[in-house]
This record gives structure tokens, sequence and C-alpha cells, in this order.
């Protein structure tokens, strides 16, 4: 998505000298983003309000070392990925884990065939079961591979733009959507949601 | 010839992309023959299309996005305004270790 102004070619030199135009643009374009996507890393809302206040204020703050190598959005989600990292570590208590991995390697036969085969799916039937059940499943979820989830799926971000902002390979980032993907999968279905 | 296990793992971690193209097309073969591999992807769309609709923009949000945007320039503001009275003190009289302690 192209935001006029955030997008011309002197805008990050504007952002470095603070200026109060730049700066309301990046907050009038990205506001609503960052609050959505710090709902979606599963804050509550109170809490979700704050961090999407104290990234801008970061933001601001170290506005003067932008050096516009990267988008602004890029920058600006890389500051929100570790607040909500430290918000997500204070509120949450780490929970013992099955090893995703492991369960889906046992989905599989030997010769690498389905043991239990997924069902057909009626996407739009599926998808609002899911709907019920998608808050409790992504809250077991590490935050990385909650943010990689939010960050693809809802904000339909490129992978390129998600590795920067996560500082992940592109491997990585592969290995981190995997495993959302198949928890989220084995989850629901432990819920009885299944196609 | 690919299994359904290396089909899946491409799927979800989204691996095609940077594959070449004599795999992307045995996965497309792969899925026009195997109806349980199409249940996974489908599934798998599935899932991040209604993680889109849960989180979707509501306009109900637009006055807490309206009162954020004040809040934060506000702030904004301030953090810029104490960088330049500090710069302006730090020119004029560069300030003493209990001055800086006292901040």
């Amino acid at each position: 998505m192209r935001v006029p102004g955030v997008d011309d070619p002197d805008f990050a030199a504007r952002i470095r000298e603070r200026d109060a135009r730049a700066i309301e643009e990046v907050v009038h374009s990205y506001l609503p983003q960052v609050l959505r996507t710090a709902r979606g890393a599963g804050l509550g809302p109170q809490l979700a309000e704050d961090v999407a206040q104290n990234t801008f204020v970061t933001f601001i703050e170290t506005a003067a070392r932008f050096e516009g190598r990267s988008h602004v959005r890029t920058w600006l989600f890389g500051i929100l990925y570790r607040k909500i990292a430290e918000a997500r570590r204070l509120v949450r208590r780490d929970q013992a884990m099955d090893d995703i991995d492991e369960i889906f390697e046992q989905r599989f036969d030997s010769a690498g065939g389905w043991a239990r085969p997924p069902r057909p799916v009626d996407a739009e039937i599926y998808s609002a079961e899911v709907r019920q059940g998608i808050d409790s499943c992504l809250d077991l979820v590490p935050t990385n591979q909650r943010m990689a989830f939010v960050l693809r799926e809802i904000e339909e971000l490129e992978t390129e733009e998600i590795c920067k902002i996560l500082d992940v390979t592109r491997t990585n980032l592969g290995v981190l959507l995997h495993r959302v993907r198949n928890r989220l999968r084995e989850c629901l279905e432990t819920k009885g949601i299944e196609p | 010839m690919l299994t359904c296990k290396e089909v899946a793992d491409l799927i979800a971690s989204e691996a095609l992309v940077s594959t070449g193209l004599p795999k992307r097309a045995l996965v497309r073969l792969h899925l026009l023959m195997c109806r349980d591999c199409r249940g996974y992807a489908a599934q798998l769309r599935a899932i991040g299309l209604a993680g889109r609709e849960r989180w979707k923009a509501s306009p109900s949000d637009a006055p807490t996005i309206e009162r954020l945007q004040l809040m934060i320039l506000d702030r904004g503001i301030a953090a810029v305004d104490r960088d330049v009275e500090e710069s302006r003190t730090a020119e004029s009289e560069p300030p003493t270790t209990e001055e800086t302690d006292s901040h």
C-alpha cells in the first residue's frame, strides 16, 4: 500500500528533522494498523492502546536516527514488535507447549502420506467457526509466531518486510508461519472446530 | 513426485515463493490430484480469513483512534520540545554533574 507523503523520497529527511507535518502523517497513516496489530497480538483493549501510543512516542523520540534505508512503516512496526514482546512477557505466563513440529510429523505415515487426512473445507462455515476459537488458540502461541501470523494474515504484509520487522531470515519466518498455522489447526481441532 | 508431507510443509511455510519453477509445478500437480492436500491448503486459507475477519477495522474504533492520535501528538511535541530545550541548555551552560543527576 503506497501512502502519499509517506512514500515521498524526501520523507525520511523530514522525519529525521521531526517535521511536525511529517510526524502527523505517520501517526495518521499507521495508527489504525498499529492498534489492530497490538490487539491481534493478544493485548487487552487498554494495553493495546497504551502500546500503540508508546510505539509512536518512541518513534518520535528516536526519529533523528531514521535513515530511510527501510520503509517508515517497517521501522515503526519494528518498534511495535519490541513493545508487544515486552508487554506480553509481563502479562502472560509462559506455558508448557506440545512440540508442534512433532505433532505435525505424526500427521503423516512413513511414506509421507496423510495418516489422518484433512477433510474438505466449506471455507465460509469453517472460517466462521474458527473465528470463535481463534483467540484462545492464539493465546497459547509464542509472541514471534503470533506476530508472524498477524503481520502475514491480518496485515497482509510482504514476507520481506515481515522479516525486517521481526529481524529474522526468510527461512526462519517460514518456520514461524509453519508452526503457528499448524498449531492453530491442531488447537481448533481439539476444540471440535473442524471442517 | 512430492509426498503429501512435503507439499504440506511447503504450503504452511510459504517456501514456494523462493523455490524454483519446477518445484512449484510439482506442487500444483500434486494439488490437482490430491484432495487431502487441497483440503489442508483450504483449511489454512480459512484460518487466515478468520483472523482478518476477527480483527478487521470497525467504525466504532474511530473515537478511540482520534483520542489516541491527539495524545500521541501531545506527547510527541512535548518530547521534541524537551530535546530542543535540552540542547539549548547544553549550548548556553553545560550542566554540572549534580544537575544531570537531578533529572
